[in-house]
């Protein structure tokens, strides 16, 4: 059964999330309320899908989702964020993150998204050349 | 776009593989004309082009030695063009159409829906 850690400083919204992530079949192993928790979270449980939240306390998702995909690039990271901003977005897209999640989000939109991001194939580690 | 070199799967706007530094888009040694990586002979000025080969027996070398670096490929050489009678296989090389090129999708630069960013990353649309 596939894991998931959601980092995401409302409370609120971590319960939505943990519905939908229990949905579509997967754990949620652990939570946080900013980035600055997310690469500890990963690295105990190495899960493979992290939720992740834009705007928030301490470190942001963009700089979180950097942070961690520079060390840990198999990392399957979707931003669930109501930020709009072409350059947040691109930034992420081209970090490596799986897919964005525009809040306020339709269920079953989520549902594809995060069934979508579990089924890709895991990005080749920096360094792994065939 | 995959690195001919280490197949990482890169963003088609790099100049340089994120995996192993293989120079996409090699510059001519004579005029610095940015070529593309199947070019033989350069759009600025005609010179031949050794850059391809170049810059991926360079990649290779360096994901076989393992350890990843951020440099760039090795400076692209220009070469004289053959003064031998010309190759068929060669020419038609030379004068065959360029093979399209793969539509990037974009986002607006305001107004962006779930839509839009689904295109961007693929999948779940």
């Amino acid at each position: 059964m596939p894991t998931a850690v959601i980092v995401d400083d409302s409370p609120l919204m971590r319960a939505q999330l943990r519905q939908i992530l229990t949905r579509v079949g997967a754990t949620v192993i652990g939570e946080a309320g900013s980035g600055t928790q997310l690469k500890a979270l990963y690295e105990l449980h190495r899960p493979d899908l992290i939720t992740l939240d834009i705007v928030m306390p301490g470190m942001d998702g963009v700089t979180a989702a950097l942070e961690l995909l520079q060390a840990h690039p198999e990392a399957k990271i979707v931003m669930c964020s109501s930020l709009a901003a072409r350059d947040k977005i691109l930034a992420c897209q081209r970090a490596g993150v799986r897919h964005y999640l525009l809040k306020p989000f339709d269920p079953a939109r989520a549902e594809q998204i995060f069934q979508f991001a579990l089924q890709a194939p895991a990005n080749r580690p920096m360094g792994d050349a065939p | 776009m995959n690195c001919p070199a280490c197949q990482r799967t890169n963003h088609p706007r790099r100049r340089y593989c994120g995996g192993c530094g293989c120079n996409f888009a090699p510059a001519c040694d004579a005029c610095g004309f940015a070529n593309d990586r199947a070019d033989r002979f350069c759009g600025g000025c005609g010179q031949g082009l050794r850059a391809a080969a170049g810059a991926e027996r360079a990649a290779a070398e360096r994901a076989g030695a393992g350890t990843p670096s951020r440099a760039p490929a090795a400076a692209p050489v220009a070469v004289a063009p053959s003064t031998g009678p010309w190759d068929p296989s060669e020419l038609a090389a030379l004068f065959a159409p360029a093979a399209a090129v793969e539509e990037i999708p974009d986002l607006p630069d305001s107004g962006i829906s779930q839509n839009d960013v689904d295109r961007l990353f693929g999948g779940a649309s």
